[in-house]
């Protein structure tokens, strides 16, 4: 006798239900999206005990027929796709014909709806010419109900109550009324963000949560949600299909909670996303806090698939890597070209200043764009051309016999602000002091104000800046060692060798093996020169097998996953693997607080500063820099 | 105590203890001076512990006794004042100066606390020739690490046999090696490792007139006496700890096999060099030699800074040849070679750059590459 029995459908839906529908959020989700696909512009949505007893949603939206009705509970029944080719263009938020079947198969739902009259449309019944009656329909754990007559205005209500009656296990593990109407919340923030031009009311337990109008701008809806401190620091950026409002990198936020990312409106979580998101804010903002970030993609459907995840979560582009890179270059360029330095908290919230740039000249400095150009040029010119340059180059400077020059002497400010042709402030001619305290700390005088800077996390970022530089033209120079570096691994440090290896290599790190668990270093990267290196190795190990190091690597394995082969994509930056041994390098071959610096040090990591002028953080992501402006003093000391 | 000595002498005597006396210890006592009076001089003290000096001059002591001093103070009073003679008296830890047209009262410390200062034994010494010592320590205390981790290397090594003197000094990335031919009385080869604070104290005090000095060694001190000689009435006693490890075999990295050779007029490759690096930046220094005929061209190219090529004339006419280094190590030596000219050898991109100056002195540098 066959085992094999074809499920009831009963049960089969309530299968479906668990994956589209977890908690009152999700059945939230369904409904709201439905209301949106009938083309609502006013959305209420009620609830009680969190949505765990009731849950109602009205819209205004074009309804249904007496015809249909009894249609919208049943399985795959859908009016928003008939053909497979439909499926890959998708454009209404429903399509499985699912969402309302299984919450009928878990809940006591109802539907009243009443279409909405339409101009010109003919055949309905004499008597009740150009008003159609509204109709209801109920299904309860699945059984469905007759379809009759009621009162209602135009558009659906969708009432679902006690949510899970019949499956016990799920009910057990909805949460507190609190955290489950949080999570309504939050879903409705989502939609709210993505439809500005859409009325919400959320109403909890008769209280009103939410009264949203309808606005143009979707700055006012995130003003609602996130206050004016956070919404007045967001920068806007466009870019063909892509728009955000980004947070400055002063502004951090201590989970990724503040960031949203929306596909045509919809709201997804991407990976990629994400990790463009990270990439582009890498260095310039701590290691465990995250911008706020909004961004709104809108591209053809037939550019990704929706159909990957029941809950429509996720979504799979077709040109991951692509977006991926457009996404990072717009949000990079944008910091890149803003200018931030937090200021001392006296007087008002701390505005985006320029950057030792004479006033006046704010805005768009010269260094940071070169720097964007070099982020993002695939091959930085090499540092030496095969062969000598021609006529074209600069002429050559004859020697002249006899002279002997001098060693350049200490750099003052003054060069600096010329040093470059098309560098800032060429007609400065006041010349600015610095000078060290407390072995640790610069203090320099701009036109202003003043910069108070750390010494230490200043030069780790321009050093981790201009190795990646290097790395990224294949121009790591390597100092041969006279006297190879030997250092004694340990058993573990050993058992990684041969994995931790390649990365060596890419640093610029020639290592061989000496015996006995030992390895010696035969040529190191020149920024290391005069760092302690068996240190500088031990902990290389020790990152390379940490956990946080294990997963960084396993979401680079995800990299392959998407099936994208191509890795030469513009803007695409290191392995992140990669990307912090570089940092830890540069933190090792970096000043470090203590180290006392002549003036001509002092000017040195000045005047590099100048080069890529976004350095604030270093790349552990602490501040570097710290302006004290002189409107602030005038403040502080009253002149004002 | 109580004594009446040249100001000028003492002036002298202060400003070759000061540099040694730390301006910050853990031990504030060796913030100090110290002063011994005894018949007819005075003994100036000054020790980090490390290394420690013991300078003598003529005085005339009305009372001996002994008085430790706030070094700044004391050096303050005697740049202000213009004086020839001057008077300390002591008075417990109190003493008082008096010049001309001043008189001070300075609380100094009690003698009891400052640590032991060793003495010179001279009949455990040995001679060595003091003539190009100085030369000696400069040629070679440049090129040595300033890692503490490799601690050998933070050290010049010296090695005195009866017939030659040897010093050499690395970083791990160049070399510099000295020798001289010299005799000494040594009664077996000498190997040692002097940190550079001592041999730096040393080349100071050397005068060219100094003929011979006197040197015992202990367990991990080396203790020296630069006898008295021209305005030095009295031998100058000092001691420097020795650097325990090893230091490398220097012996085996000097390449015998480099088959590029050229001749260099040492000023105008200084100039050249100095312009060809002004466009490398701190921790990426990187300058190109090309060797071609008859033409020696530096290349330099810095992100964010530019370019520079520089060119001059040199008689070379072996197969065409181009090394990158770190312009730095060049520049280095070039600042303590006094020789109008020098040689180069080459064998290929990833083996030493060895700069010559007769049979004497090598100064190795490793290249830098880029290889993928
Ligand atoms: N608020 C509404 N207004 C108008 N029609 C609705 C509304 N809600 C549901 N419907 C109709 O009922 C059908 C079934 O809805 P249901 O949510 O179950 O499926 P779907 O939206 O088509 O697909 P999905 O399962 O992906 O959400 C829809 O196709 C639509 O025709
Ligand atoms: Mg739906
Ligand atoms: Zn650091």
């Amino acid at each position: 006798m066959s085992q094999l029995k074809t499920l009831p459908s009963l049960l089969i839906n309530k299968i479906a239900a668990g994956e589209v529908i977890d908690r009152p959020a999700s059945v939230v989700k369904e409904l709201i999206e439905n209301a949106l696909d009938s083309g609502a512009s006013q959305i209420e949505v009620t609830v009680a005990e969190g949505g765990k007893k009731f849950i109602r949603l009205t819209d205004n939206g074009m309804g249904l027929s007496q015809a249909d009705l009894p249609l919208v509970f049943l399985s795959h029944t859908t009016s928003k796709i008939s053909t497979e080719d439909d499926l890959t263009g998708i454009r209404t938020f429903g399509f499985r014909g699912e969402a309302l079947a299984s919450l009928g198969a878990v809940s006591q739902a109802r539907l009243i709806s009443k279409l909405k009259n339409q101009p010109g449309q003919a055949g309905l019944p004499a008597g009740q010419a150009g008003a159609p009656e509204a109709y209801v329909i109920e299904m309860k754990g699945g059984q469905l109900g007759p379809c009759q007559p009621a009162a209602a205005p135009e558009g659906t209500t969708v009432e679902i109550n006690n949510l899970f009656f019949n499956t016990p296990a799920r009910r057990k593990f909805l949460k507190s009324n609190a955290v489950e109407m949080g999570h309504v919340t939050e879903m409705v923030t989502r939609f709210a963000i993505a439809h500005p031009n859409v009325q919400f009311r959320l109403i909890n337990n008769k209280k009103h949560v939410l009264d949203l109008l309808p606005v143009t701008d979707v700055k006012e809806r995130l003003r609602h949600f996130f206050g004016d401190d956070l919404v007045n620091q967001l920068l806007f950026v466009e870019e063909g299909d892509v728009q955000a409002y980004i947070s400055n990198p002063i502004l951090t936020k201590p989970t990724t909670r503040w960031q949203f990312f929306f596909l045509n409106q919809r709201f997804i979580r991407d990976r990629m996303i994400a990790r463009a998101v990270r990439q582009a804010y890498a260095e310039l903002i701590p290691n465990g806090r995250y911008p706020a970030v909004f961004l709104f993609i809108k591209t053809p459907p037939e550019e990704y698939d929706v159909n990957v995840h029941p809950t429509k979560l996720e979504v799979r582009f077709r040109h991951a890597w692509q977006v991926h890179d457009e996404i990072l270059s717009l949000i990079r360029k944008k910091l890149l070209a803003s200018d931030f330095v937090p200021q001392a908290p006296i007087g008002s919230a701390p505005e985006i200043a320029s950057f030792g740039l004479p006033a006046g000249q704010a805005g768009q400095p010269i260094g940071a764009r070169q720097a964007l150009v070099d982020f993002f040029a695939n091959r930085p010119p090499e540092m030496f051309p095969s062969s000598l340059p021609g006529g074209s180059g600069a002429p050559p400077i004859q020697a002249s016999p006899g002279t002997i020059f001098t060693r350049p002497g200490p750099v003052t400010q003054t060069e600096t602000a010329n040093a470059g042709p098309d560098q800032i402030g060429a007609g400065q001619s006041v010349r600015f002091s610095a000078f060290q305290i407390h072995q640790s700390y610069i203090i320099s005088e701009v036109p202003d104000g003043v910069l108070i800077i750390d010494q230490h996390a200043l030069h780790e970022r321009i050093l981790t800046h201009k190795f990646k530089e290097q790395m990224r033209a294949a121009n790591v120079y390597r100092q041969k060692l006279l006297v190879p570096v030997l250092v004694e691994l340990e058993p573990k440090e050993y058992d990684l060798l041969s994995e931790i290896r390649p990365y060596l290599e890419k640093l610029g790190l020639e290592v061989a093996e000496f015996g006995q668990q030992t390895i010696s270093l035969q040529a190191i990267p020149q920024i290391l020169t005069n760092a302690n290196l068996p240190e500088l190795i031990h902990e290389l190990f020790n990152n390379f097998s940490s956990d946080e190091f294990k997963n960084r690597s396993a979401s680079k394995k995800s990299k392959s996953e998407c099936e994208i082969a191509d890795d030469q994509v513009t803007g695409e930056e290191f392995d992140p693997l990669l990307d912090d041994l570089i940092n830890l390098l540069a933190c090792k071959a970096a000043v470090k607080a203590g180290d006392a610096l002549a003036p001509e040090e002092i000017q040195a990591l000045l005047k590099q500063h100048a080069a890529p002028a976004y350095t604030t953080t270093c790349p552990h992501g602490r501040p570097a820099v710290f302006k004290l402006t002189l409107d602030e003093l005038k403040k502080y000391f009253q002149r004002k | 105590m109580k004594i009446t000595c040249e100001r000028a002498q003492l002036q002298e005597a202060f400003q070759i203890i000061n540099p040694i006396i730390p301006t910050r210890s853990t031990i504030p006592i060796l913030q100090n001076i110290k002063i011994i009076a005894e018949k007819q001089t005075i003994f100036l003290i000054g020790t980090d512990l490390e290394i420690g000096l013991r300078y003598e001059i003529p005085a005339e002591v009305k009372e001996t006794g002994t008085i430790i001093l706030p070094t700044q103070r004391l050096g303050a009073i005697l740049r202000e004042s213009t004086d020839e003679k001057i008077n300390i008296e002591s008075d417990g830890h109190i003493a008082r100066i008096k010049t001309k047209i001043g008189y001070f009262k300075i609380l100094g410390a009690d003698p009891v606390d400052y640590p032991d200062f060793p003495e010179f034994d001279t009949k455990k010494a040995f001679e060595i020739e003091a003539s190009g010592l100085k030369e000696m320590i400069r040629k070679t205390i440049f090129a040595t690490s300033g890692e503490i981790t490799r601690y050998a290397l933070t050290g010049v090594l010296l090695e005195i046999t009866k017939k030659e003197l040897r010093m050499v000094g690395s970083d791990g990335k160049r070399l510099a090696f000295i020798k001289k031919k010299s005799e000494q009385n040594v009664p077996q080869n000498i190997k040692v490792i002097a940190p550079p604070k001592g041999l730096i104290l040393l080349e100071r005090i050397i005068q060219d007139k100094d003929k011979k000095i006197l040197i015992t060694l202990e367990e991990t001190q080396l203790k020296i006496q630069v006898p008295a000689g021209g305005s030095r009435k009295h031998p100058i006693f000092l001691f420097s700890g020795l650097i325990e490890g090893n230091f490398p075999d220097y012996a085996n990295v000097i390449p015998s096999d480099s088959d590029k050779k050229v001749e260099i007029p040492t000023a105008e490759f200084a100039a050249a060099i100095r312009q060809a690096a002004l466009v490398t930046t701190d921790k990426f220094k990187a300058t190109k030699m090309i060797l071609e005929k008859n033409t020696l061209t530096f290349f330099s190219r810095t992100q964010d800074v530019g370019e520079a090529q520089v060119k001059m004339k040199v008689s070379y006419d072996q197969k065409p040849f181009e090394i990158v280094f770190n312009p730095d190590f060049l520049i280095d030596v070039l600042r303590v070679i006094d020789e109008p000219k020098f040689t180069l050898e080459f064998k290929d991109k990833t083996s030493p750059i060895v700069l010559k100056i007769g049979r004497n002195y090598v100064y190795l540098i490793m290249p830098l590459t880029v290889d993928v």
